[in-house]
C-alpha cells in the first residue's frame, strides 16, 4: 500500500466504505488495479456520439406484468 | 455392458425401437458418475433413486404409447443454481438461504419434468455463477475430462464437463457473460444460448437480471434444438420472458435446405491475432469458415460494431446487478463468499448509477447497429474463445483478467442475441477448440441449421475425452 494515496485509492476507499465493505489489504489493491484497468473503459462509454441521444435499454412499466414465482 | 449412443437424439431414437430402456440409460448413467465423478467434480447433488424411479414411468408411459417428445426418458443434468423440489439449491455458495425455492421447480425445471426428462443431480457452478473455484470452500473442484489439472470454463462448469464425460445426454446451463459457451469450447460440447427472454428465468439465482440467458449444452446443434424445444416459451412469472413463437426443433432441422441461401458474415478483426491467441485458434477457425463455405454459405468479412464499448457496458451492467444483489450478505458474511467472487461482485461497488445508466444507452446503441448488419446477414461467425482449457496453476499464477482477454463471449450477452457454439477442432495439446454462430433475435433456427449442416460434415462435437474412454475400458 501507498503511503500517500492517489485520487484514485482516496475514491476507492470511500466507495467501499460507503457499501459497507470490508476488505483485506490484499483484495483492496485488487480491487485498485481492477478500478484502474476499468475506469478508462468506463469513460469511453461517455464518448460515444452514438449514446448521446439513446434510450438506455431499459423497461419500466406502470402496471408490472409478473406474477411472482412460487406465488 | 449397454451401448449408449452419444447424442440426445440417437438415444431418443433407440428408446422408441426399444433398443434401450430409460432405466438401461439411467443405470448406464450412475455407473459412470460412478466411475468419474469424484475426480471430475460435476455434481454438486445426485438423485440416482428419483432418476430410476423417473426413468422407469418413462419407460412405462413409452410402452403405453404415452410419448412426451425427445427429452422423454432422457438423462439430463441441471445447473444448481435452479430451484427443483427433490433437493436444496446451493449456488455452489455458503450463502444463499438453503430455504431459498425449497419444495419448487424453476420454469425450466417445470418444463423439463413436463417434458419427462430424467434429472439425474444438480451440477457444480462457480459461486453465484461467477469468479472461479475456491479450495477453501466445502464445494468440489470441477475439473476438465479433457485433462483434470484443467478448468472446465464456468459458470456452467458441471454441465460441460458432465456433457463431455457422458454423465448424462445433455444438461441445463446459464450464460451472463459466457458461461454456457465457455464450458461448451473448453469441454468440447456443443451449447446455445437462446435469445434473452426465449427461455423464462424465474426460479434461477440471478447474476446479472438484463444478461442472463438458460440454455443447453450438449453434444450435438440438433440436441440442444430440442433442449431449447422443451424449456422456451413464455411466462408471467418472469417480466423479461417473451413467446417468440413456438419453437420445434425437429420441424426446422428435419429436411433442412442446404446452407446456399445463408449469408456469413466472418468477425476476424476483434477476436484474432492478440498475443495470447493458440497457434491452432486461426487455423481450426478458417478451416471451420471454409467447411461452412463448402456447404455453399455466401461468406463475407464484417466487424462487430462497438464491440469494446459493449464488452465494457455487459461488465458494467453485469456487476453492478450482481452487486445489487449481494450487496447487504457481503457486509455482514464478505469472507463466507468465495475469494473471486468477493473482488468480482464487490466491484460493483465502484460504478455509479450514471455508469450503469450509461452501460443501457450502449447497449441500445451496439443493439440498433447489430440489427443494421443483420439486415445483411444471417449469421457472424468467431472463436468462441481463442486458447484451449487454461489449467489451474494457469490461473493462479497469471490470474483469470488474462484468460478474460481470450473468450469471445460476453458481447452478445449485452445485446441479447442468440448463440450457437459447436466444437470446431483441437490445440496440439489436445484440448478442444470451438466456433461461435450468433444470429439476429429469434433466429435460433437458422443457427441451429448452420451447426447441424457443420456437424454433418466435422466429427469433432463426437471426440470423447480420456477419462470418459477409460472408464468404459
Amino acid at each position: 500500500m501507498s503511503a500517500m494515496p492517489t485520487a484514485e485509492a482516496t475514491a476507492i476507499d470511500a466507495m467501499l466504505a460507503a457499501a459497507g465493505l470490508t476488505t483485506s489489504a490484499e483484495e483492496r489493491e485488487r480491487l485498485l488495479e481492477m478500478y484502474a484497468l476499468f475506469r478508462p473503459g468506463v469513460e469511453a462509454l461517455y464518448a460515444m456520439p452514438e449514446a448521446r441521444y439513446e434510450a438506455p435499454a431499459l423497461v419500466f412499466q406502470a402496471e408490472p406484468k409478473l406474477t411472482a414465482w412460487g406465488a | 455392458m449397454t451401448e449408449i449412443p452419444l447424442t440426445l437424439t440417437d438415444a431418443a431414437r433407440a428408446l422408441r425401437d426399444r433398443e434401450l430402456s430409460s432405466v438401461d440409460l439411467v443405470t448406464e448413467m450412475i455407473g459412470r458418475a460412478d466411475a468419474l465423478d469424484a475426480e471430475l467434480g460435476v455434481y454438486l447433488a445426485r438423485m440416482d433413486e428419483y432418476a430410476l424411479v423417473t426413468a422407469r414411468r418413462a419407460d412405462a408411459e413409452l410402452a403405453a404409447g404415452i410419448d412426451r417428445g425427445p427429452l422423454h426418458g432422457i438423462p439430463i443434468g441441471v445447473k444448481d443454481i435452479l430451484a427443483m423440489a427433490e433437493g436444496p439449491t446451493t449456488a455452489n455458495s455458503l450463502i444463499l438461504d438453503p430455504a431459498w425455492g425449497e419444495g419448487r421447480d424453476a420454469i425450466v425445471v417445470e418444463r423439463l419434468k413436463a417434458a419427462g426428462a430424467v434429472i439425474t443431480g444438480k451440477l457444480t457452478t462457480m459461486e453465484f455463477a461467477i469468479g472461479l473455484h475456491d479450495l477453501e470452500k466445502p464445494f468440489p473442484r470441477p475439473r476438465n475430462p479433457w485433462d483434470t489439472e484443467r478448468w472446465p470454463g464456468g459458470s456452467s462448469s458441471g454441465t460441460g464437463a458432465g456433457v463431455a464425460a457422458g454423465l448424462f445426454l445433455a444438461g441445463i446451463g446459464t450464460d451472463t457473460g459466457g458461461s454456457i459457451r465457455i464450458p461448451a469450447a473448453y469441454c468440447g460440447t456443443s451449447g446455445l444460448m437462446p435469445t434473452f427472454g426465449r427461455v423464462p428465468n424465474a426460479g434461477c439465482v440471478p447474476l446479472g437480471y438484463s444478461l442472463d440467458h438458460i440454455g443447453p449444452l450438449a453434444r450435438s446443434a440438433r440436441d440442444c434444438g430440442s433442449m431449447l424445444a422443451a424449456i422456451a416459451g413464455g411466462d408471467p412469472r418472469d417480466p423479461y420472458a417473451v413467446d417468440g413463437g413456438p419453437f420445434a426443433a425437429a420441424a426446422v432441422l428435419d429436411g433442412a435446405a442446404p446452407l446456399t441461401a445463408l449469408r456469413i458474415g466472418v468477425e476476424r478483426a476483434n477476436h484474432l491475432g492478440g498475443e495470447l491467441e493458440d497457434p491452432a485458434a486461426a487455423p481450426a477457425f478458417e478451416r471451420a469458415v471454409a467447411v461452412l463455405k463448402g456447404l455453399g454459405a455466401a461468406v463475407t468479412e464484417v466487424e462487430i460494431p462497438h464491440y469494446a464499448e459493449t464488452v465494457t457496458a455487459q461488465m458494467v451492467t453485469m456487476v453492478c446487478e450482481a452487486f445489487a444483489y449481494h450487496r447487504c450478505d457481503m457486509q455482514s458474511r464478505w469472507t463466507d463468499y468465495y475469494a473471486a467472487t468477493r473482488t468480482f461482485v464487490g466491484s460493483g461497488a465502484l460504478f455509479s448509477g450514471a455508469d450503469y445508466v450509461q452501460a443501457q444507452r450502449v447497449r441500445r446503441v451496439a443493439q440498433r447497429a447489430l440489427a443494421a448488419l443483420f439486415g445483411d446477414l444471417d449469421v457472424i461467425v468467431t472463436p468462441t474463445a481463442v486458447t484451449g482449457a487454461p489449467s489451474y496453476q494457469e490461473l493462479e499464477d497469471r490470474g483469470v483478467r488474462r484468460m478474460m482477454g481470450t473468450i469471445c463471449t460476453p458481447y452478445w450477452d449485452a445485446v441479447g442475441n442468440p448463440v450457437l457454439v459447436v466444437p470446431m477442432g483441437f490445440t496440439a495439446e489436445g484440448m478442444p477448440l470451438s466456433l461461435q454462430l450468433a444470429a439476429a433475435p429469434f433466429a435460433e433456427a437458422t443457427l441451429l441449421r448452420a451447426g447441424e449442416a457443420f456437424q454433418a460434415e466435422t466429427d469433432f462435437h463426437l471426440q470423447r475425452p480420456p477419462v470418459a474412454l477409460a472408464s468404459l475400458a
